[in-house]
């Protein structure tokens, strides 16, 4: 009855569908190769043909989605819509998967901690608001900063991504589930430590090269956490075959 | 199996006690008397023997823990303790019981995804703002300042922020997802108040509004949340009144 309810209701065949270890698949070679190609390419650009040069403890992130740095500040506007939009899956696939929630007597034998629930919970409207508000920054890049929104959206979206990984660090060490013992042990303080001690760094003082930092905080996090999910829906899909 | 090992730990123990509709019953009933009691006392205190009177449009609530103000402060300091303490067991309660795991098989169906997302987020800023509380008790307008830190500040503005996204989360829930304690129609107003009123007065207080003083504007972000906090108590409370009844 449950599946036939699941599968009249279009919003659970949406879910089911952002889901799937092939979307997965899909959105996690995107958002890598994607994200972090163009980042890249947007440096290496900027460093050799910027008049002024580009560097990391002289320009700010932002500095790559503006004419004034780069010829082609687009590259870093199309990865902050990249990263935004395809990160999405994975953190609704994150959550289905770590806090699973039982249907069937079977299920309930592997049920989680409700500390599980609530930290999942937590990381989940954190990180959706980070990867929503990225989309924003790419929209309103260094070159259409009306009304200050660049600022507004890259400060709503480092703040949502650090408590993120804050909440999702927690989350990982009491939960085996994605990130096997021992890794979850050494993932998941970082998530809960560097973001947090790069923001409270800008906070005190900001310079270009702290903000950068913030950025890679976020990623060495992230990018372990990206790639022991995908080995997870590649194990899902393995055993779908 | 799973029994015994709940049993024998003893932080299940402690949720378990924490949660038991006796407690919860005892500590709403409280919290209710005491902190509305003490608030309202501590204004008449203020009012009537403060140096220089009392009035909610022209002095902060903190005032009623300043000795600058009232010959009494620890009434409002002793208010805000009782009132952090005591709310905790009424949001684990809320959320044990409004997103409740199953361990058994009749237990189950479980809820919807979407009851374990509101709530959890609702139930961590309302023990944010119920532990931010107590410190405003703590280091109370007297207290303020502790080795330059502004801890008063710190915790009051993180108390209004807990329990207005609590509000927030927990107003959401209450409309949108089936649970027990608050009966249809009620659910509508209560939640949409929940989600609409506390934090639109939170953000009135950041902006400030013309011909208003940040001094009613604070007073009113706190009756918003009383406004919220006070019906969800009294629904809760006969919730457990019912549970208590079928125990017998």
């Amino acid at each position: 009855m449950e599946q036939k309810e699941s599968k009249s209701n279009w919003v659970n065949r949406a879910y089911n569908k952002l889901t799937s270890p092939k979307a997965i698949k899909f959105c996690g070679y995107g958002v890598m190769i994607g994200y972090l190609g163009l980042l890249i390419i947007g440096v290496i650009i900027a460093a050799t043909l910027d008049p002024d040069g580009y560097t990391v403890w002289d320009n700010w992130i932002s500095d790559l989605g503006s004419i004034e740095h780069t010829p082609a500040p687009f590259l870093y506007d199309i990865a902050c819509g990249i990263a935004g939009i395809l990160s999405m899956p994975f953190i609704f696939y994150q959550e289905r998967y770590i806090a699973p929630i039982p249907r069937t007597p079977e299920d309930l034998a592997s049920v989680p901690h409700r500390m599980v629930y609530r930290g999942m919970s937590l990381a989940f409207f954190t990180t959706f608001l980070g990867n929503f508000f990225y989309i924003f920054v790419g929209i309103f890049s260094g070159d259409r900063n009306y009304f200050d929104l660049h600022m507004i959206f890259s400060e709503l979206t480092f703040g949502f991504f650090m408590l993120g990984t804050l909440f999702f660090g927690f989350t990982l060490l009491i939960s085996r589930e994605i990130v096997p013992r021992p890794y979850n042990f050494i993932i998941g303080p970082i998530g809960i430590g560097a973001p947090l001690f790069m923001t409270v760094l800008n906070l005190i003082d900001s310079n270009p090269l702290r903000e950068w930092g913030l950025l890679w905080s976020i990623m060495v996090f992230v990018i372990p956490v990206f790639l022991f999910t995908l080995r997870h829906a590649e194990k899902r899909l393995h055993s779908e075959n | 199996m799973e029994k015994a090992k709940a049993e024998t730990n003893w932080v299940e123990r402690a949720y378990n006690k924490l949660t038991a509709p006796k407690t919860v019953k005892y500590s709403g009933l409280l919290v209710l008397v005491l902190y509305l009691g003490l608030v309202s006392i501590g204004v008449l205190v203020a009012a009537i023997l403060g140096p220089s009177g009392y009035s909610v449009t022209t002095h902060y609530i903190s005032a009623l823990g300043s000795s600058d103000t009232t010959p009494v402060p620890i009434l409002y300091d002793l208010a805000c303790i009782f009132a952090g303490t005591l709310t905790i067991p009424l949001s684990l309660y809320l959320e044990k019981h409004i997103a409740p795991i199953p361990r058994k098989a009749e237990d189950l169906p479980a809820p919807h995804r979407w009851s374990y997302r509101l709530t959890g987020t609702g139930f961590f800023f309302s023990l944010l703002g119920s532990i931010f509380y107590i410190g405003v008790g703590i280091f109370s307008a007297d207290r303020g300042e502790v080795r330059g830190i502004e801890m008063h500040n710190i915790c009051s503005y993180a108390t209004f922020g807990g329990f207005a996204f609590a509000a927030l989360f927990l107003g959401f829930a209450i409309i949108f997802v089936r649970q027990p304690l608050i009966p249809k129609p009620y659910n509508y107003p209560l939640g949409i108040w929940g989600v609409v009123g506390p934090i639109t007065v939170a953000i009135l207080n950041l902006t400030g509004l013309e011909g208003v003083t940040y001094e009613f504007l604070e007073w009113f972000l706190l009756w918003a949340i009383l406004a919220w906090l006070i019906p969800l108590a009294i629904f809760t409370l006969r919730h457990i009144e019912r549970q208590l009844h079928n125990e017998k």
